[in-house]
């Protein structure tokens, strides 16, 4: 089967109806192979979109479509293909990595063989070495977040399902998920799917993002679209921002501080009005001798995407 | 070693990442079954776990076979096919191993999964709800069959072996076996799905644990109170419902051992022959008290979210 011959995901006027809440309203979407965002506030249907997917949960109405298969009637032919990291603690304690993620190797269909030879390929991948061989009750949150991946990607899915892989993990930790996450979209060709509230993430490692608010779908689309070069002109000063900002908005000039950095607006269009704002800056720092620290071409970041657009969503997003 | 650093270079990779893609077989749903009965047997006798389940699960395994032990030993002694314990009463004699066995796993086999809330990784796997249920039913029906059938099938080689004329004994006695594998696999099956139908409505242990002992265990002491002063039809009724009750009575009917008469009520044998039913009514209430605990399992488990 070709991977570029059908979306990853479809979904279809997905419905979710829970006794007391709609967890899904109505969502229409075709999702692009490659590393995908699932982004929005916690609540907002990440999780039980996910289970839909997995055949875990019982859409209401609507279908959804996975790797092709419907995931209300094919649930275990989807399940062979996928590995689910689930947001919450999901181990046994008295059990060790190995043990454990050999296990579930062979519950996915791998001969027993094959399951060690792969649980132990996977946890080194992961990054867990001797570790792998002790009680998982005595592990760092960091180390059962790697476990849970493992037993994600031992079966060699064709698409992971990451529920808040960074949840509970230290700066550090976060990184070197995040790289692993990468690594495992861009080298392996294996397509994810992660959710995450936290928008810096999602601009780091994916290439295209959903973002559902209170069950409906919110905008969906590549990761660069929404990251482009933008039309705003960053200037860093060492001290007294506001006298430039007070001087731009004297010619006329759209300007606003953001802690030391100045936000010029530049003008649509015109390479040579460009040019002109840029001297005109350039000669304002001089005049009010500003120490200059940097003058950019600012990018856009999912960040600015809430707070130009929604203003109501950046309040509910954690941006980073 | 000295090309090491060459190594990933020649096979065209910048660093070793330890991921390889697998294109070999994926064995699905029937393997995926066997795999969790596999490693849920092992699990309730400890194995690849701590000191203390292995403990458990032979230490009750070694007294479920002592009464055996005994017969064999005992009748090397004292000659010619001396018998401690008969076979229709051997579930009698360890019937509080048998039901302190299932409490301890039940609680275990479905209690641990759901305090570590390991199911969503099960689920998300090539397998329905109905088969991780199958599973682990099998498996501790499994494990009571070594409680139930292998002192069972000891004693009858033990009386092979000391018989004078060994092929004449085996030509008597040799209907015994089906009898032993019957009652072994009745009573194995009826315990585990009990046993594991109420463990899955808590995930906590100790509740686990006395709830079944109450269902499997002080039911059979409240109805043997109660038999005298029921009289016979509505202590039949209470019997009938009890699975300890079920569990003994079917044996006595398979070995057909039911006493002819009731002489007191002492013993469960004569509170059998009080009630007076058919043989047949016990092993369809065996097999009705089964599929109820079946029925509310399942239903558990289709229920249950993740």
């Amino acid at each position: 089967m070709n991977a570029g011959a059908q979306p990853l995901v479809r979904l279809s006027s997905l419905t979710k109806q829970y006794p007391e809440v709609a967890a899904l309203r109505g969502i229409t979407l075709e999702v692009p192979h490659g590393v995908v965002g699932l982004v929005g506030p916690n609540g907002a249907g990440k999780s039980t979109l996910m289970k839909i997917l997995l055949g875990l949960v019982e859409a209401t109405s609507g279908t959804a479509e996975v790797l092709g298969f419907d995931a209300n009637t094919e649930g275990l032919r989807i399940r062979e293909q996928v590995g689910y990291m689930p947001e919450h603690d999901c181990l046994p304690t008295d059990l060790s990595a190995t043990q454990f993620v050999i296990h579930l190797a062979r519950m996915s269909g791998l001969p027993a063989t094959v399951a060690r030879e792969r649980a132990a390929e996977t946890l080194r991948h992961v990054g867990l070495f001797e570790e792998r061989y002790r009680h998982i009750g005595g592990y760092s949150t960091g180390m059962k977040q790697r476990v849970k991946l493992a037993q994600a990607l031992v079966h060699d899915p064709k698409l992971l399902f990451l529920d808040e892989p960074t949840n509970g993990l230290d700066p550090d930790g976060r990184d070197d998920m995040l790289g692993l996450i990468e690594r495992t979209g861009t080298d392996f060709g294996i397509s994810v799917i992660m959710s995450s509230h936290l928008l810096g993430e999602i601009e780091s490692v994916c290439d295209s993002l959903v973002l559902i608010e209170e069950g409906r779908l919110d905008r969906a689309g590549a990761v660069a679209k929404f990251t482009g070069l933008g039309n705003v002109l960053a200037v860093e000063v060492d001290r007294d921002p506001e006298l430039l900002v007070n001087r731009m908005i004297a010619h006329d000039v759209k300007a606003r501080v953001d802690g030391r950095i100045i936000e010029v607006e530049l003008p649509d269009g015109s390479a040579t009005a460009e040019v002109a704002l840029m001297r005109l800056v350039v000669d304002s720092v001089v005049d009010l001798g500003l120490p200059l620290v940097r003058l950019a071409r600012q990018r856009h970041t999912l960040r600015d995407m809430f707070r130009n657009d929604d203003p109501s969503a950046s309040g509910n997003v954690e941006a980073v | 070693m000295a090309n090491l650093g060459e190594a990933p270079q020649s096979r065209g990779v910048v660093y070793d990442l330890g991921y390889r893609n697998y294109d070999g077989p994926r064995l699905g749903r029937r393997y995926a079954i066997r795999s969790l009965y596999v490693l849920s047997l092992r699990n309730t006798f400890g194995l690849g776990r701590g000191t203390l389940p292995k403990v458990l699960a032979f230490g009750l395994a070694l007294i479920a076979l002592l009464p055996a032990i005994f017969t064999v030993a005992f009748g090397a002694l004292a000659g010619e096919d001396f018998e401690l314990v008969e076979h229709h009463e051997y579930f009698g004699f360890i019937g509080i191993v048998i039901v302190l066995f299932v409490a301890a796993m039940a609680s275990d086999l479905v209690g641990n999964d759901r305090r570590n809330n390991t199911l969503p990784l099960y689920f998300s796997r090539p397998i329905e709800r109905d088969d991780y249920l199958l599973a682990k039913i099998a498996a501790l029906a499994t494990a009571l069959m070594s409680l139930t059938l292998v002192p069972q099938l000891l004693v009858f080689v033990g009386n092979w072996l000391g018989a004078t004329d060994g092929t004449e004994w085996l030509g008597d006695n040799i209907s015994d076996i089906w009898r032993i594998g019957a009652s072994s696999t009745l009573a194995s099956v009826q315990l585990a799905v009990i046993g594991l139908a109420i463990a899955m409505f808590t995930t906590r242990r100790a509740f686990a644990l006395t709830s079944v002992l109450a269902a499997l265990w002080f039911s059979v002491v409240f109805t043997g109170v109660l038999v005298a002063v029921l009289g016979p039809g509505w202590a039949a009724v209470a019997m009938l419902a009890t699975p300890g009750y079920a569990m003994n009575a079917t044996t006595y009917v398979i070995f057909d051992a039911v006493p002819a008469r009731a002489d007191r009520l002492g013993e469960m044998a004569d509170q059998v022959a009080y009630a007076d039913l058919p043989g047949w009514t016990w092993i369809v209430a065996l097999v009705a008290q089964t599929a109820v605990a079946l029925f509310f399992a399942i239903r558990r488990y289709r229920k249950v979210t993740l």
